[in-house]
């Protein structure tokens, strides 16, 4: 077969409207020449064609006046779209940023704390000593040193039996 | 549809539409109600979901208009509107056909969808409308992809790369559509 390995089954309806680039329809033909089942596959894509062609589906026709006005109708009762700032998306980023300026006006600042307020005197006194933390394992035994005193009385606890 | 000298063309008042020219899209509705109904109805099989699938097609139109680019042609993406109405309308109708009906029904209705084209009677003539009709009933039967290419082909006198631009599919994929719609077709208009 010149020009094509396989047969150009899915070609033929493009090849029967005409449509077909000149160089794909020159294949094709060429094709054709040697095929008797694509001859015959044309011949079948042809006659489909011009039987539908001939014959087209009568629809019914509606009453063009009535079809218009009831299309008109449903033109006037659409949904309207929302305006922007109806819509989801604005309504929520408007929301967050109003949250987020209102915080940050109300929000304290450091120098405005009263002096007596003992729990900020506290955190600012523990942020200084951040350092602390280098020696982490030791604070977190500290809890130890409640058991101190037991220690210190050791020698004075009378031993059963004496 | 090419505009005749002086006319305005689709493309142009479709913007005009987007700028709600109420004028336009009367024009457009004139010029396409016609083929939209017959495309729906070729589809559908039915004179209401036809009218109410090409009017709702038209609606779309109105509130998409200021969306059509220009980058097809204003028919192309009216009828892929019409089709993907179309089909998803028919889609929803045989499920809810499903829903409703009871097992009796559902095979009754799956009965009259799987029949083969009635056989004539021995001795009849079978006149060419006759088989046109069979013919017709072949083609509803068809997977819808394959039915509406054929429709766009035949009826409509689409290409195959402007069928393939309405279902939003290769060209390629169009070819096999029409290729085993006409295996299919062949069948009955031989028998």
């Amino acid at each position: 077969m010149s020009g094509m390995d396989r047969h150009p089954e899915t070609a033929l309806v493009p090849y029967a409207k005409d449509e077909l680039a000149a160089d794909e329809r020159a294949r094709v033909a060429a094709h054709l020449d040697a095929c008797a089942a694509c001859r015959q596959g044309l011949a079948d894509a042809r006659a489909v064609l011009e039987a539908l062609a001939s014959a087209p589906l009568a629809a019914p026709e509606p009453h063009w006046g009535r079809y218009r006005g009831e299309l008109r109708a449903r033109v006037a009762s659409r949904p309207r779209s929302p305006r922007w700032w109806q819509r989801p998306l604005p309504i929520a980023v408007s929301a967050g940023l109003a949250a987020a300026l209102l915080l940050f006006t109300l929000r304290p600042a450091p120098n405005d704390a009263p002096a007596g307020n003992l729990t900020q005197i506290e955190e600012t006194t523990l942020g200084a000593r951040l350092d602390m933390l280098k020696h982490y394992e030791v604070v977190s035994r500290l809890d130890m040193l409640d058991e101190m005193d037991a220690i210190r009385e050791l020698d004075v606890v009378p031993v059963r039996g004496r | 549809m090419s505009p005749e000298r002086g006319e305005i063309s689709d493309e142009a008042l479709c913007a005009r539409v987007a700028a709600r020219d109420e004028a336009a899209f009367d024009q457009l509705v004139e010029r396409y109600q016609s083929r939209a109904y017959r495309l729906a109805w070729s589809l559908l099989r039915d004179a209401e979901d036809a009218r109410d699938v090409s009017q709702e097609a038209f609606l779309r139109v109105y509130q998409s208009a200021a969306r059509f680019r220009g980058e097809a042609r204003f028919s192309t993406w009216f009828y892929r509107i019409l089709v993907n109405l179309a089909l998803d309308h028919r889609r929803r109708r045989r499920w809810w056909q499903r829903v409703v009906a009871h097992d009796r029904d559902d095979e009754d209705v799956a009965l009259v969808e799987r029949q083969p084209a009635r056989e004539p009677d021995p001795g009849d003539r079978v006149s060419e409308e006759q088989t046109m009709t069979r013919v017709w009933d072949a083609v509803h039967r068809l997977s819808p992809q394959q039915r509406t290419a054929v429709v766009l082909s035949v009826q409509e006198q689409l290409s195959t790369a402007e069928i393939a631009a309405v279902l939003e599919c290769s060209e390629p994929t169009v070819r096999v559509h029409l290729h085993r719609a006409v295996q299919a077709l062949r069948k009955t208009l031989k028998s």
